[in-house]
């Protein structure tokens, strides 16, 4: 007969199994840029390059041009032109925009604004320059205030570093608001 | 101080016996788990207009099907539907990745892949925001020769 300490024993192995099992984190969860945070305001200083959020507009219309062809995008939610300076470039590179809402959700910038002049998806940040650039992203009210601007390079960006830029008040949302260099 | 009893062969090898067999139940039973997750059901359950398809990343709502008329271009078969984001960041591929969009059985005729717009500014639907429920018109090019016939739209997950 098996004593009760071999079979408690048997059992807390199972249960420690299990609970690992449960809980181990996928490989995505595991391997995620380093944060680098910075005060409202204030700059994060990033690998690559460093970052300061300047400020935003919130609209529920954009308006831009693109290649002379005035164009209007309309929303459901609220679009967000969020405007930030890049300093201490390292190397040339390019920049990915990610709104973090208030609710944990990632808005990546939009893709329905691209051809706009300026535009983050066609702009290179070179080293020794310090520059600035917008992001347009496309969400619910509710997700800006607590929300905060995540800047990385593009592509692949484990193990690299992201800022966390928190958002600044901002004022209410304009019906309509123009995108112009 | 008196010698420990010796206990019997049995006796010591039973409980690691039991361990290693609760050990490896445990990695079976999460294999085959997985398995039973990416496992797709035989037979599609049938759906209505109207009523939600869960893709995974988005569930699609399809709400009309028509043959569009003949305009300037060549006929099309137009689907309505209204997609929401399930996920908790930009989804890029509503379909997947790669891409299994849905698949139109009418008849013998080969439908190419289809387009999808967003019907908010008729541009192409390029990604869908969390919370940020959008109508979409998902077309097909009609085959030369088809003619309209009872049709069935095979959503993959």
């Amino acid at each position: 007969m098996i004593r009760a300490a071999d079979m408690a024993t048997v059992l807390a192995g199972a249960a420690l199994l299990g609970a690992m099992m449960a809980s181990a984190p996928d490989y995505n969860s595991v391997f995620q840029p380093f944060p680098a945070h910075a005060a409202p305001g204030e700059a994060a200083d990033g690998r690559l390059f460093d970052a300061r959020f300047l400020g935003g507009r919130l609209a529920r219309q954009v308006a831009f041009e693109r290649y002379g062809t005035p164009i209007i995008r309309d929303s459901a939610a609220l679009f967000l032109i969020a405007d930030f300076e890049v300093s201490h470039v390292t190397a040339s590179t390019r920049i990915a925009a990610t709104w973090r809402g208030a609710s944990g959700r990632d808005y990546a910038a939009t893709g329905r604004v691209e051809g706009a002049p300026g535009g983050l998806e066609a702009r290179w940040f070179q080293p020794g320059l310090t520059d600035r650039a917008f992001a347009v992203f496309e969400l619910p009210a509710d997700e800006v205030p607590g929300g905060r601007l995540v800047l990385t390079a593009p592509g692949v960006t484990i193990l690299d570093s992201a800022l966390h830029l928190p958002a600044p008040p901002l004022p209410g949302p304009q019906p309509l608001a123009r995108i112009a260099p | 101080m008196t010698p420990a009893k010796q206990r019997s062969l049995p006796r010591r090898v039973l409980p690691r016996v039991v361990a290693a067999l609760g050990l490896v139940a445990a990695v079976l039973l999460s294999w085959w788990m997985r398995i039973e997750d990416a496992r797709t059901a035989d037979t599609p359950p049938r759906i209505a207009f109207g009523q939600p398809v869960d893709l995974g990343r988005v569930m699609l709502t399809p709400l009309s099907l028509a043959v569009a008329p003949e305009g300037d271009g060549p006929p099309q078969l137009v689907l309505r539907a209204r997609l929401e984001n399930l996920t908790g960041r930009t989804e890029g591929a509503v379909f997947g990745f790669p891409p299994r969009p849905p698949l139109v059985d009418a008849g013998q005729a080969d439908f190419p892949q289809p387009e999808i717009f967003l019907d908010r500014d008729g541009e192409y639907l390029r990604h869908v925001q969390p919370r940020i429920p959008e109508e979409v018109t998902i077309t097909w090019d009609i085959p030369a020769g088809w003619q309209p016939q009872e049709i069935s739209l095979t959503f993959f997950r």
